[in-house]
């Protein structure tokens, strides 16, 4: 019999334990406190304890007037977003990558609308954070007017390219509660111009780091505060423009909050905030108690860390359990460490939410009652990442991920339910993103990037194909800034055989092709995933959408080609690629790049990722297949090949007899080279990718997560240190 | 909850039903039983591995980095009906990685 040595008595093996005891350990971020960072207010449950004004109005809530109220209480918030949108400069927040919110006296979201789901879920953190660190400290307390900044991700942001504005709201001299709003502004001092640095080696290289920060009072900015986040950036001028818009939609928030206290009183309205929680939050039990009870399972996997490329595995078990979810992600890979990957668990649980809300929850109105049921656990792994140092820039990609699977799993769950309209392929999921930085056409300086990503494909639903060029992973109802002006001017030619295929297709992404003009070079930076491994996941026995790759032509004839008037310049990348009608030297390489200079006449491509197919491709009516031909998503070739539909000669029509007997070969093919499981998972089981793609994965095939029980003990820390007393 | 297969089925995707009362895993295209439901339906499927390269065409002539998965971390498992040989599912895995459970009901819930 072995002793085990003392030293290492406290090891766990996360496999070995059971689902509540992961809940009860990883259920709650394990990145460590700092200043102005408290992981305890991350995870405080959905609903705080009620406050003697919430109290003094429940009674006078009548059904009628709480619902006439919370319709009233969305139209502000949507129009909060609205005002963001228009009156900010930096294109992400013009896309809509933004959030709003209204949170109850304590920072629990009553209401919500974006852009991006996960902004307004996340900052119950700041709000939190003031309420329990700040607001009885006399050096800065909390006062009416006060306006708040943060960006920290672990604060509560996304990452540090977000920025937020947050206000309380009193009346009568009591807080009744807090407004907030931000996105994605992306210029944020950090190592390469408008942010996404893929090849950081920690926070430290990210820019600005500013947990909850006093930056005004009486509704009006601190000069001396607005100046040096202002100094700390390369745009200054959009930076401020964008500051005064969110400061202007949260002074427009609150008046419009205070407005309905001169109508129903601030019992009512505080109250009614905390009654929509509720509401939400019962009305979500409900849904899931619609579902089969049982364990749903994915398995996703990204495919770099932006400083360096390797799987990262990323499963995703989903419980169903009477009127609970519990999502529970032990087994993924480790912290990497370096690079800006890293996710923290409230990022991660704001993350399901883009998979969770919009299907699941269909139709139920946004708040954070709609978490109520549901648990998000994460041993510390690269989706749980414990260490202060790791860089977060791209954990929203990881986060992204993250929703992939969740969406595989939840659909398996959603199909046979009451709720199958809620049944599709995630949207395309590997994006690439790329910035620019220099001097723009006005001598301005520019850092920043296009917001067409926005424009990826859709997946295919149950009953429907994708849609093209719909949307955003992160929230189907954010919107691409002019796809659709731009093709009533100039219509679109789609690439081909690109989408997933199935029964129903996913729809095909938007691809811009950049040339360099009129400035002797751009400092260039581009983040993504999705080259080597493609996560633009099909369904039940649907293709994923393609891989993403990124070209760039150096040195091309492409502005001479336009100045002959060339008719014949490539229409879409397969054919740019194949073509190469276009001199220059091409090249093409994973996504993440940093510091390269693109020079007048370098060519850029920016693909969006396409969505993936939904059901058996030999399902597909032929004369949809007919259709994509026609409008060139799919080749002659891969119709025949996949789809198994042959058009007659001419191709104006299918020919019926050839394409039931080249499915017929199809489905005799699956049967001669399909195995039976077991002899196909003996062979299987021995194999494993090339050590290059495994150095960042863990032990292949499932990490092994051994953790120290003094390190992570069921109880969680307890809150800050005297980080400066 | 929605039982449009008949005969006491259930839907559990687009293909594949579950026999309430048998408590086993049926092919909703041809009826070709896959096996008990308290296992993995895969167990009762055929198998492929494929070479992703067939289905995301890669560019002409062939580079790096294209459309197409790179196979060596890529593969696309392909999961038929013994029966009919509809497509149930496929999986995007790196070579070797286990096969996923996707769907483990509480067949006592479930009814
Ligand atoms: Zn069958």
């Amino acid at each position: 019999m072995t002793v085990m040595p003392a030293s290492q008595r406290a090891l766990l093996d996360v496999a070995a334990m059971g689902l509540d005891e992961r809940i009860a350990r990883f259920g709650r971020p394990l990145m460590r406190p700092g200043p102005g960072l408290d992981p305890e207010v991350l995870h405080r449950e959905v609903l705080e304890a009620p406050t003697e004004l919430e109290l003094a109005g429940a009674d006078s809530l009548d059904p009628v007037d709480l619902e006439i109220f919370l319709h009233k209480l969305d139209s502000i918030i949507d129009d909060g977003r609205d005002v963001c949108k228009y009156l900010s400069m930096a294109e992400m927040l013009q896309a809509g990558d933004l959030g709003v919110g209204i949170f109850t006296a304590k920072g629990d979201m009553a209401g919500m609308s974006t852009g991006v789901i996960l902004h307004a879920l996340l900052h119950y953190g700041p709000v939190k954070y003031v309420l329990k660190h700040y607001v009885d400290d006399p050096t800065v307390g909390l006062a009416d007017g006060d306006i708040f900044f943060f960006n920290d991700p672990d604060a509560g942001g996304v990452h540090t390219y977000d920025h937020f504005l947050m206000m309380p709201v009193f009346a009568g001299g009591e807080l009744l509660a807090w407004v907030a709003c931000g996105g994605h502004q992306g210029e944020t001092g950090s190592r390469s111009p408008g942010g996404w640095s893929p090849e950081i080696g920690s926070r430290y290289e990210e820019g600005l780091h500013i947990t909850p920060l006093r930056v005004g009072t009486d509704s009006r900015f601190h000069t001396d505060h607005l100046e040096f986040l202002l100094n700390s950036v390369r745009t200054p001028r959009q930076n401020s423009l964008d500051m005064k818009a969110r400061l202007a939609v949260c002074v427009r928030l609150r008046q419009q909050l205070l407005r309905e206290v001169e109508r129903r009183g601030a019992p009512f309205v505080a109250a009614g905030l905390r009654q929509s929680i509720k509401t939400s939050a019962e009305l979500a039990r409900r849904r899931i108690s619609n579902f089969n009870d049982g364990v749903y399972r994915s398995v996703v996997f990204l495919d770099t860390i932006g400083i360096d490329d390797g799987l990262i595995r990323l499963p995703v078990e989903l419980h169903k359990r009477g009127d609970e979810l519990i999502i529970d992600m032990a087994g993924a890979s480790p912290e990497p460490g370096i690079g800006p990957f890293h996710l923290r668990w409230h990022l991660a649980r704001a993350a399901s939410a883009a998979a969770l809300f919009p299907t699941v929850f269909r139709g139920l109105r946004w708040s954070i009652g709609l978490f109520d049921p549901i648990k998000l656990t994460a041993p510390p792994s690269i989706v749980n990442a414990p260490s202060r140092d790791s860089g977060t820039g791209s954990g929203s990609h990881t986060g992204r991920v993250v929703v992939q699977g969740l969406l595989l799993a939840a659909m398996r769950m959603l199909h046979d339910s009451p709720h199958r309209t809620g049944v599709a392929a995630p949207f395309a999921e590997n994006l690439l993103l790329i910035q620019f930085g220099g001097t723009g056409q006005f001598g301005n300086p520019i850092a920043g990037g296009p917001a067409n990503g926005n424009a990826t494909g859709q997946g295919a639903r149950f009953d429907l194909d994708g849609e093209h060029s719909a949307g955003f992973f992160w929230a189907m109802v954010v919107d691409c800034p002019g796809p659709e002006e731009q093709e009533r001017k100039f219509p679109y030619r789609f690439d081909q055989d690109v989408c997933g295929l199935g029964r129903y297709r996913g729809g095909v992404g938007l691809t811009d092709c950049f040339v360099i003009h009129g400035t002797p070079g751009l400092s260039s930076n581009s983040v993504g995933t999705g080259s080597r491994f493609t996560k633009n996941y099909g369904l039940f026995g649907g293709y994923s959408g393609a891989a993403q790759p990124r070209i760039v032509i150096r040195g091309s004839d492409a502005k001479e080609l336009m100045a002959a008037g060339a008719d014949d310049l490539p229409m879409s990348v397969r054919e740019l690629a194949d073509r190469r009608r276009i001199s220059g030297e091409y090249v093409f390489g994973h996504p993440n790049s940093e510091g390269e200079t693109v020079r007048d006449g370098d060519v850029v491509v920016l693909a969006r990722g396409c969505g993936g197919g939904y059901g058996d491709v030999l399902e597909r009516d032929p004369e949809a297949v007919r259709a994509d031909i026609a409008d060139g998503i799919t080749s002659t070739e891969s119709a025949t090949q996949l789809y198994g539909v042959v058009l007659a000669p001419g191709g104006c029509r299918v020919d019926v007899e050839a394409t039931e007997a080249r499915r017929a070969e199809i489905r005799a093919e699956r049967k001669r080279l399909g195995r039976p499981y077991p002899d196909f998972v003996a062979d299987w089981s021995q194999r494993r990718p090339p050590p290059e793609a495994l150095r960042h994965y863990g032990e292949f095939p499932v990490p092994v997560q051994v953790i120290d029980d003094r390190e992570y003990p069921v109880e969680p820390h307890s809150g800050t240190g005297a980080w400066h007393r | 909850m929605v039982t449009d297969s008949g005969a006491g089925r259930r839907r559990i995707t687009e293909a594949l039903d579950l026999d309430a009362s048998s408590r086993r895993w049926v092919c909703n295209r041809c009826g070709h039983d896959l096996g008990p439901a308290a296992r993995n339906y895969k167990e009762g499927c055929l198998v492929y591995d494929r070479d992703p390269r067939e289905i995301h065409v890669p560019f002409d002539p062939p580079t790096e980095f294209g459309f197409n998965p790179h196979p060596d971390w890529c593969r696309i498992v392909e999961f038929y009906c013994p029966g009919c040989a509809v497509m149930f599912d496929v999986e995007y895995l790196p070579p070797g990685h286990p096969i996923t459970h996707d769907i483990e009901l509480d067949l006592d819930a479930v009814g």
